[in-house]
């Protein structure tokens, strides 16, 4: 497991701000590519949003809740989805057929990850398979719920169901992984 | 997110309704009355544990350890100028920040860190007094103390050069990443500048090709203007010459009709008239000429004509007519006017060509006329080598 580095950010320390982008720098620009491709927006932009995101809530992390790799992971995926959501409200965008209903989500490589993470690829493999792929579609490739619906073919309802069903089997899972702490639970925009 | 998606609230517990938007703020964004109805049901159930067991980091922290998981098997790389601008804000950032804010939430860690260790207050053991034991002790506490403080300085020396090491490191890794980012920003203007350059002097490439292009074509059409102008030039002389021709052919038509009334006129309205037909002489010239001669001895006018007379040049000689009277010497006829034959004077109807006699003497009784080849401008005395035609008058016996 990675030493954490967002407890010495949040305390202003420059070399920890510096091992942080390059811990994470590929993942998030990843994750970027793959979220915002077909919206044309600006992948460095985009990725120094999401890391000045990420420093601002250092001092939020809390690593009895999860590993700091979920943590940044999370705060990722929310900014790059917001990213989308305004790409769309400034123009009118044309997705090409970028081939999602034909990619299959990816074997996990257990050996480089982190224990919490670790586990959550494996509670993963128990899902039922309609539950796996709107995971899939919505965790790795970015699609927001109206664009998995009209990929799969499926009414935005039961894309929805089947979302929630996969996140709180998982849950179920990972009960004694992801067991409560004594700090309030955090929500993206419950400050605003 | 359209709310009017959402499935009925309240009807299952707020508990499950709760998970629900949790799941759905986990994998998209929530709408503005979805967060509020989450702040609403967390604020409700704000006990670490709800009944349900549901904490609202489980579901994130799970969706983000799949997202990490699978970003790790894809390993995409930040490109190096991406990661030397990053690095700068990154910088920034934390020198914003390097100063502990007193609002700023505590981390736990942190608070742990900062915490003071527990203090258990000690108990004074009463012992016998003794000043040996005093002094020794006194003593052997100056000493602890000296070394203490010389430990305590050493550390503090050696904290503070740590301190200053890592200070000058950070500050030499700042220089390094700017430099490498100036570097970087340096080698894409260059480029720039190169791609730049090479798509102008591409544009210079084209532009030069369209002006060679241009500029034969402009040659070729000043050639080919040229010429037509001078055929049009050609043309317009020719039928600037064709009508000189024909308004001179017209102008000696008219003359030549004018004459021939004034002739017909002569004849029909005066009963005096004498009407001698030529006689051609034996010359070359004369060959198959005819004609006559009409005169008026009272209004001393005539007209000669003639059918079948030779054109003459009249830059080498010219006809002139001859009116031999009978009161005047023989060797001096009276001059009656120079003429040329032109195919312009002649009548094209019937070949005639009629001449208005012009005598320069008043003509008492002619008693021959003739009509001589002489020089240009005719001559005063005629020599009389070369007659064309000659019409004698005949007097009628007299009843």
């Amino acid at each position: 497991m990675p030493t954490a580095f967002l407890p010495r950010i949040a305390a202003g320390d420059p070399l920890a701000v510096a091992a942080c982008i390059d811990e994470y720098g590929g993942t998030i620009w990843g994750l970027a590519e793959r979220y915002l491709k077909g919206f044309g927006d600006d992948l460095e932009d985009a990725v120094q949003e999401v890391f000045v995101e990420i420093w601002r809530h250092a001092n939020r992390f809390d690593p009895l809740q999860g590993s700091e790799a979920a943590f940044i992971a999370t705060i990722a995926h929310r900014r790059l989805i917001d990213r989308q959501r305004r790409a769309q409200t400034r123009r009118a965008v044309h997705f090409e057929d970028h081939g999602f209903l034909a990619s299959k989500p990816l074997a996990f490589n257990s050996a480089e990850l982190a224990d919490d993470v670790r586990k959550a690829t494996e509670a993963f493999q128990k899902l039922d398979a309609d539950e796996k792929q709107v995971l899939w579609f919505s965790l790795y490739h970015g699609l927001s719920h109206e664009r998995i619906a009209t990929t799969v073919n499926i009414p935005l309802g039961t894309v929805k169901t089947r979302l929630r069903r996969g996140l709180m089997r998982l849950r179920e899972l990972l009960q004694a992984d992801f067991a409560p702490s004594n700090t309030r639970p955090k929500v993206e925009g419950a400050a605003q | 997110m359209n709310p009017s998606t959402n499935p009925p609230r309240d009807d299952r517990g707020p508990s499950l309704r709760l998970t629900e938007l949790l799941a759905d703020q986990a994998t998209g964004p929530l709408s503005q009355p979805e967060l509020a109805e989450l702040n609403a049901l967390l604020n409700a159930h704000s006990h670490p544990r709800s009944p349900s067991g549901l904490h609202a980091d489980a579901i994130s922290s799970i969706s983000g350890a799949l997202i990490k998981a699978w970003s790790a098997t894809t390993q995409a790389a930040l490109p190096p100028d991406v990661r030397a601008r990053l690095l700068d804000r990154g910088l920034e950032f934390a020198r914003e920040n390097s100063s502990p804010s007193a609002t700023a939430p505590m981390p736990r860690l942190a608070r742990l860190a900062h915490m003071a260790p527990p203090t258990i207050p000690m108990q004074p053991r009463p012992r016998p007094f003794s000043w040996p034991l005093l002094l020794t002790a006194a003593a052997a506490s100056a000493a602890l103390c000296t070394s203490l403080f010389m430990l305590d300085h050493a550390r503090r020396s050696r904290a503070e050069s740590i301190v200053a090491r890592i200070q000058s490191e950070a500050q030499n890794q700042e220089s390094i990443t700017r430099l490498a980012a100036s570097e970087a920003r340096i080698n894409e203007v260059t480029a720039a500048l190169q791609a730049q350059r090479q798509e102008a002097n591409a544009l210079l490439a084209t532009a030069a090709e369209q002006r060679t292009t241009l500029e034969a074509e402009k040659a070729a059409l000043a050639t080919t203007l040229r010429a037509e102008r001078e055929t049009t030039a050609q043309t317009a002389a020719q039928a600037a010459s064709q009508i000189a021709a024909l308004q001179t052919q017209l102008t000696a038509s008219e003359r030549n009709l004018s004459t021939a009334q004034a002739r017909v006129a002569l004849l029909e309205q005066n009963a005096d008239n004498v009407q001698i037909a030529w006689t051609a002489t034996e010359i070359p010239e004369a060959k198959g000429v005819t004609g006559d001669v009409v005169w008026n001895a009272r209004l001393q006018q005539g007209y000669l004509r003639f059918r079948g007379l030779g054109a003459n040049d009249p830059s080498k000689e010219q006809y002139q007519a001859w009116i031999f009277d009978e009161g005047r010497d023989p060797k001096f006829p009276v001059d009656a006017g120079v003429f040329d034959i032109t195919l312009a004077t002649m009548d094209e109807a019937t070949g005639d060509l009629i001449i208005p006699i012009d005598p320069k003497l008043l003509i008492k009784n002619p008693g021959a006329f003739a009509v001589t080849l002489e020089t240009p401008g005719g001559v005063v005395v005629t020599d009389k080598k070369r007659v064309v035609v000659l019409a004698p008058v005949v007097v009628p016996p007299a009843s």
